[in-house]
């Protein structure tokens, strides 16, 4: 009965469209990671789940009940829908009991399971033996605590968390992830979960959803987005895979300048059509080009200058000049050298190439 | 999963109910601003269009604006009046509040103190307390200089031109004191510190970088300044009349002694009045809008101080000389009058006495009738623009209703309006039928409301901007609806900061003067009009009496609910909500 159903909805203020037409679906219990670069409506998206905007189109739906539309609104307040804020949203002036037991108290609990259900809250998020303290007195990853206690005292049908984890310092975000997912497994509730952090979103989530310039990219679990990319945009943005913008030429085959390089075709472009080679940094292999052949048959190999190196400890960080105002960046063993300027060859191993449609061909 | 409780979801939506309350709510507001605002307002436009003579529609009223020099003249000195003082207060202002918030300076919490004490301070007992000292043949300063080998003659002639810029300007420094302070304690220390890295000695920061950044301030003191030298109305009354010198306030007042009076007139002499307020405010406006100042804060942090070495003493001698001429030894001459048989047999222990006091708070019953009625009128007029404004700040901040920000323009609208102006507006309003208000306490506490309506306005719009809309969305989201979302969480949140908005407008409302002064019956007399009225009895011992009980009166009460809003905000927004004084006017 909580199913979260998301049929076309759009959001635009006049010509400016922040939405176009989301279709998405988070099957009861599970927790969906909405993940995209700011700016991409990811948040909006929220806000219209959580009732405090109107879409312009389409429809949410929970379980079987119509909650937003162009013409109909559930009001916040009626969805059952808890949400938690970036910024914590932890009231000020009530205590960390006092907060959590806000939206039980408007549920006119009787005073023994109100008692329960707090208690029962603060120790999720390990916090009963601050119950007494105000906010002002608590540290930002325990103001996080006390506002996910909050929000799942009232055992909301969805939890919807806002970017949680961003204004906490690295080492706490890292420890909040699993105590996110953690807090999730035991409560069951469907969750859908905002942010802009990749890594966040694969450790946390059952399910991720790429949103792009308010167009859905790809839905999937994490492994399956992180190994097949639906598109140049996705790859880009969870694998920071190199991306070549070519020439389809074949089935498995993609004409970048002179070079032409292959690599399993997901693009399911005709050829002539522009698409993309997507290629992970650490598969590049990169020698100093002592004039040997380009084009070898038992390999994809590109001729280039090394633009920049940097040392990374573990790695070598290059980044290479292949001509036509495109670069790719590889990382190397750190043994290998290369100067700024030097004519180098890279090799693309066949089986980790990727050709994938743009993702610009589904905008506007 | 277990239930959600009775709120569980998918319940129908009372949705009419909202509806109600939320309509219910901004018509109140609406018939109020109505009432208070354009009504009056409309009065004096309508009858400015007609003749006093005939009572027929006319343009006779606007022609004579431009024709009859007894009322050009009032115009120009109004303006000098206005320049001179402005130029003054920025002048003593602007230097004084850089020693006190950016320097080592000793006595910075002193300056500050003092000056806050000048805003206290209603003008026209300040003017009174000049008179005491400066009139040309009593006055003590004066005395004092004849006495000096060579001075046969005065030294200082209070009734003047000079004398009245004199006494506004010390007393209109605080206004532009205390919003640049408070922006110059603002400024973000990386800001300069950019500019010190880069090499620049610390004069110069703050030549090139601090002041440019407090300079839209210093221009907001200069233009708050003007409207005050040429709204004010007390001084001008006390220090000018007499000199035969007309400003356009006093020349206002001059229309109501007329037989009949020349109220028609008088509407359309407001005219230019409400032209110049209404081009300096949208000036300000304009220079304010594009580079909002005091956002330029960062992380709360000591300041660096800058060190004056041996200068430090010098300076505080200089910033010392505004709080002594506007503070310091007016009130000193105020409570040795106060305490004399007769001020002009000088200060000895046989002139001492109490009688005065004793006059007035046991013998006089208008005294106490007044002192009664300021109070209650200022705490009514105070809670009902604390009320008013903030309702008004919530319909226009969270969009409640469509043409929200026409409510929010009339709430601010009065703050071009000079006191005497909306005086001249509520004579001609509410005093016949059927809105006969005339002698009740309601025109008093209305005409008040109006008046500081603005600064409530301002006031409550920064607290709720300072509410994160998050708050207010985590409740809703919990199950709270819109009614109890603003009980629960926001109206809590915004305590402490209206506790002090209330102050703030309290503080100006019990010492105004101008805008009741057409309204008030001897029923319905309040400390200040009854002060002025008994100027011209020239029992200048009796008037500093009820001066200093005024000053006692309001201090008491600022005492009283600064420790009522520490009580109320004890640990739990410990430096949460941060208010300075003035926020509203700036």
């Amino acid at each position: 009965m909580s199913r979260v159903r998301v049929a076309d909805l759009r959001l635009s203020y006049g010509t400016h469209h922040v939405l176009r037409g989301i279709d998405l679906v988070v099957e009861e219990g599970a927790l969906l990671a909405l993940l995209g670069p700011s700016g991409c409506g990811k948040s909006t998206m929220l806000q219209l789940l959580a009732g405090f905007q109107q879409p312009s189109g389409g429809e949410i739906w929970v379980g079987d009940q119509m909650l937003s539309s162009a013409r109909a609104m559930v009001p916040p307040e009626h969805r059952g829908i808890s949400l938690v804020f970036q910024n914590y949203a932890v009231w000020p002036h009530k205590t960390v009991g006092q907060n959590v037991a806000f939206g039980l108290q408007i549920r006119r609990l009787p005073k023994m399971e109100l008692r329960r259900r707090l208690t029962h809250a603060l120790r999720t998020v390990r916090l009963d033996h601050l119950v007494d303290r105000y906010p002002g007195e608590l540290s930002g990853g325990q103001q996080q605590r006390v506002a996910l206690a909050r929000a799942l005292a009232v055992e909301p049908r969805v939890l919807l968390l806002d970017e949680p984890l961003s204004n906490l310092d690295a080492n706490l975000r890292e420890e909040m992830r699993f105590e996110i997912r953690r807090v999730h497994d035991t409560s069951g509730i469907t969750t859908v979960y905002v942010t802009h952090d990749q890594s966040e979103a694969m450790v946390t989530a059952d399910q991720v959803a790429v949103l792009n310039r308010g167009v859905l990219q790809q839905v999937a679990p994490p492994e399956q987005i992180f190994e097949f990319p639906a598109n140049d945009f996705v790859a880009a943005f969870i694998g920071g895979s190199n991306i070549l913008h070519g020439v389809h030429a074949g089935a498995g085959v993609v004409r970048i300048g002179e070079a032409v390089l292959r690599g399993a075709d997901y693009s399911h472009a005709s050829p002539g059509e522009t698409v993309a080679l997507s290629i992970r940094p650490s598969r590049l292999g990169v020698t100093a080009a002592g004039g040997g052949p380009a084009g070898q048959a038992d390999g994809n190999l590109l001729r280039g200058r090394v633009v920049r190196s940097a040392y990374l400890g573990e790695q070598r960080d290059v980044l290479i000049d292949i001509g036509g105002d495109q670069t790719v960046r590889a990382l190397v063993p750190p043994s290998q050298r290369f100067a700024p300027d030097e004519a180098v060859l890279v090799s693309l191993p066949i089986a980790d190439c990727q050709v994938l449609p743009l993702s610009a061909a589904i905008q506007d | 999963m277990e239930g959600t409780g009775p709120i569980a979801a998918g319940r129908t939506v009372p949705r009419r109910r909202i509806r109600l309350t939320r309509g219910l709510v901004v018509a109140l507001a609406a018939l109020a601003l109505l009432l208070l605002v354009v009504h009056p307002l409309g009065w004096i436009i309508f009858n400015s269009l007609h003749d006093d003579d005939t009572g027929a529609w006319s343009v006779a009223n606007y022609t004579a604006l431009i024709t009859n020099r007894s009322l050009i003249a009032p115009m120009v000195n109004s303006l000098l009046l206005g320049f001179a003082v402005a130029i003054l207060s920025v002048m003593f202002g602007v230097p004084i509040a850089w020693l006190v918030a950016r320097t080592d300076m000793p006595g910075r919490k002193l300056v500050g103190v003092l000056v806050l004490a000048a805003f206290v301070t209603p003008s026209f007992i300040g003017a009174t307390a000049w008179i005491l000292l400066a009139a040309p043949n009593s006055g003590w300063l004066n005395v004092l200089a004849r006495r000096l080998p060579g001075m046969g003659h005065a030294l200082f002639d209070i009734y003047s031109m000079p004398g009245a810029i004199f006494v506004s300007a010390i007393y209109t420094v605080p206004y532009t004191f205390t919003i640049v302070a408070s922006v110059l304690e603002e400024i973000a220390v990386e800001l300069e510190d950019a500019a010190t890295t880069l090499g620049a000695r610390t004069l110069r920061t703050m030549w090139s970088i601090s002041l440019p950044l407090a300079m839209p301030s210093v221009i907001a003191g200069f233009i708050l300044s003007f409207v005050q030298g040429v709204t004010l109305f007390g001084v001008p009354a006390f220090l000018l009349v007499p000199a035969g010198i007309p400003v356009v306030t006093t020349r206002l007042a001059e229309f109501y002694q007329l037989f009949p009076p020349g109220l028609f007139a008088s509407a359309a002499y407001c005219m230019p009045l409400l032209l110049v307020t209404a081009a300096m405010f949208s000036v300000r406006k304009r220079i304010l809008g594009r580079r909002q100042f005091v956002t330029i804060g960062g992380k709360a942090r000591a300041k660096r101080l800058i060190k004056l070495h041996r200068w430090r003493w010098p300076a505080f001698a200089a910033a010392m000389i505004v709080p002594m001429l506007a503070v310091v030894m007016p009130y000193v001459v105020l409570l040795l009058v106060s305490l004399s048989r007769s001020w002009g047999r000088g200060v000895s222990l046989d002139n001492l006495t109490w009688h005065w006091y004793w006059w007035a708070l046991f013998s006089s019953g208008d005294t106490v009738r007044a002192m009664r009625n300021s109070l209650g009128y200022s705490a009514a007029a105070a809670t009902a623009c604390v009320i008013l404004g903030t309702a008004v700040v919530y319909i226009v901040e969270r969009r409640l209703v469509w043409g929200g920000r026409i409510l929010g323009a009339l709430a601010s609208a009065p703050i071009i309006i000079p006191g005497v102006v909306l005086s001249v507006g509520y004579f001609a309003a509410y005093t016949h039928a059927p809105l006969n208000l005339y002698g009740t306490p309601a025109i008093m506490v209305a005409a008040f409301t109006a008046t500081f309506l603005p600064i409530a306005y301002a006031h409550g719009g920064s607290i709720l901007k300072g509410i994160g809309l998050e708050l207010e969305h985590a409740a809703r989201s919990l199950g709270a609806g819109e009614g109890r979302t603003f009980l629960a969480i926001t109206a809590p949140l915004m305590q402490s900061g209206l506790i002090a908005g209330w102050l703030l407008v309290f503080i100006p409302i019990i010492r105004e003067l101008s805008v009741v002064i057409f309204l008030i019956t001897p029923q319905t007399n309040v400390m200040t009009t009854l002060i002025y009225n008994a100027k011209d009895g020239g029992a200048y011992e009796a008037l500093c009496a009820m001066s200093v009980l005024l000053l006692l009166t309001t201090l008491i009460v600022i005492v009283l609910v600064r420790l009522l809003s520490q009580r109320l905000v004890g640990r739990r927004l410990g430096g949460w909500s941060r208010t300075a004084l003035l926020e509203g006017v700036a």
